[in-house]
C-alpha cells in the first residue's frame, strides 16, 4: 500500500497535516485574543463601593450617630476612624504593591439644603491622585481605559434634629493592571 | 506526449483550486481572530447592563425614601439635586 503511494498522495497528505495546523494555530490565536483581555469590572466595583459608603453613612434615613459630635455639628474623628466604623480596607490586595499604594479613593461632602456649594463636611479617603480620572470622559483618548473609573451618589439623610443634608459621593477605582490589558 | 500535456493542464487546474481553497480558509481564520480580538477588547461589565429582576430596587432610591419618610420638606429641591451629577457621563 505504502509502496504504490504516488508522489501526489504525499504531497496531499503534507496539505491536509498543514491545514489542520492552520486551523489548530487560528483556534488558539482566537481564544487566546478573546481570553486573554480582562473583563473590566472597575466601573460597577466603584458604584458597589459607592453603595456601601452610602449605606455607612445613612441608616433608614438617619446620619450615622457616629457622624455627630456631643457638642453638635460633625464629628472629625468619624473621618479619622473611617476604615473602622465603615469596615473597609483599602489596600485589600498586595498584587502589583497595592498594599502600600491604595487603588481606592472616597470623598464624602456633606450640605445644607441652603448651600449646596460650600459643604459643610468633608471625608475624604484612599489614594485622592486618582480623583483627577473621574472628570476624564474623552473617549477617544488612547489613554482613556488605563483611567480610574468613578462612581457618584447623592443621598439625602436627617441628623438626630431633623436637620436636612445632603450627602454627595465620589467613589473610584483604579486597579488598572488588572481589569485592562497594557 | 500530447496526451502527457494534456495530464499537466488538468494537474495545473487542481493546484490551483487547493490553493484558492487554502487562502479561503486562511481569510476566514485571520478575520474571524481580528473579530475576537475586537470583542476581548470591548469587554466590560457595565452597571446599565445589570439586571438582576423586574422588582430589582434602586439602592440609593430606597435610602432617600427612608428620609422622606421622616421629613420630606423641600422634597422637589432635594430630588433635582439628586439628580445632578458632576461626572459627565452619567
Amino acid at each position: 500500500m505504502i509502496k504504490g503511494k504516488t508522489g501526489t498522495d504525499k504531497v496531499v497528505s503534507v496539505y491536509w497535516f498543514a491545514v489542520i495546523v492552520i486551523i489548530a494555530g487560528g483556534v488558539f490565536a482566537m481564544a487566546y485574543s478573546f481570553y486573554g483581555h480582562p473583563y473590566d469590572v472597575r466601573e460597577i466595583e466603584g458604584d458597589i463601593l459607592a453603595n456601601k459608603i452610602a449605606d455607612c453613612i445613612s441608616v433608614q434615613g438617619r446620619l450615622n450617630e457616629k457622624l455627630h459630635s456631643e457638642s453638635g455639628g460633625f464629628d472629625g474623628n468619624f473621618s479619622d476612624d473611617f476604615y473602622s466604623i465603615c469596615n473597609f480596607n483599602f489596600n485589600s490586595e498586595s498584587d502589583y504593591g497595592w498594599d502600600k499604594t491604595a487603588q481606592y479613593f472616597t470623598e464624602i461632602n456633606f450640605y445644607n439644603l441652603s448651600d449646596t456649594e460650600n459643604s459643610v463636611f468633608e471625608i475624604k479617603k484612599g489614594n485622592m491622585n486618582y480623583k483627577q480620572d473621574c472628570y476624564m470622559t474623552d473617549k477617544k483618548n488612547k489613554d482613556y481605559k488605563k483611567f480610574a473609573k468613578c462612581s457618584e451618589k447623592r443621598i439625602y439623610a436627617l441628623d438626630d434634629s431633623g436637620k436636612q443634608y445632603l450627602i454627595k459621593i465620589l467613589a473610584g477605582v483604579a486597579k488598572t493592571e488588572k481589569n485592562v490589558k497594557l | 506526449m500530447s496526451s502527457y500535456n494534456l495530464n499537466k493542464k488538468a494537474q495545473v487546474s487542481d493546484a490551483f483550486s487547493w490553493v484558492v481553497a487554502t487562502l479561503v480558509i486562511i481569510f476566514l481564520i485571520v478575520s474571524s481572530i481580528y473579530i475576537s480580538s475586537l470583542l476581548g477588547k470591548s469587554k466590560a461589565v457595565e452597571k446599565e447592563k445589570i439586571i438582576i429582576s423586574e422588582e430589582d430596587v434602586d439602592w440609593i432610591n430606597e435610602k432617600n425614601n427612608y428620609a422622606y419618610g421622616i421629613n420630606d420638606f423641600n422634597k422637589e429641591q432635594i430630588e433635582s439635586w439628586i439628580v445632578e451629577s458632576d461626572l459627565d457621563d452619567e
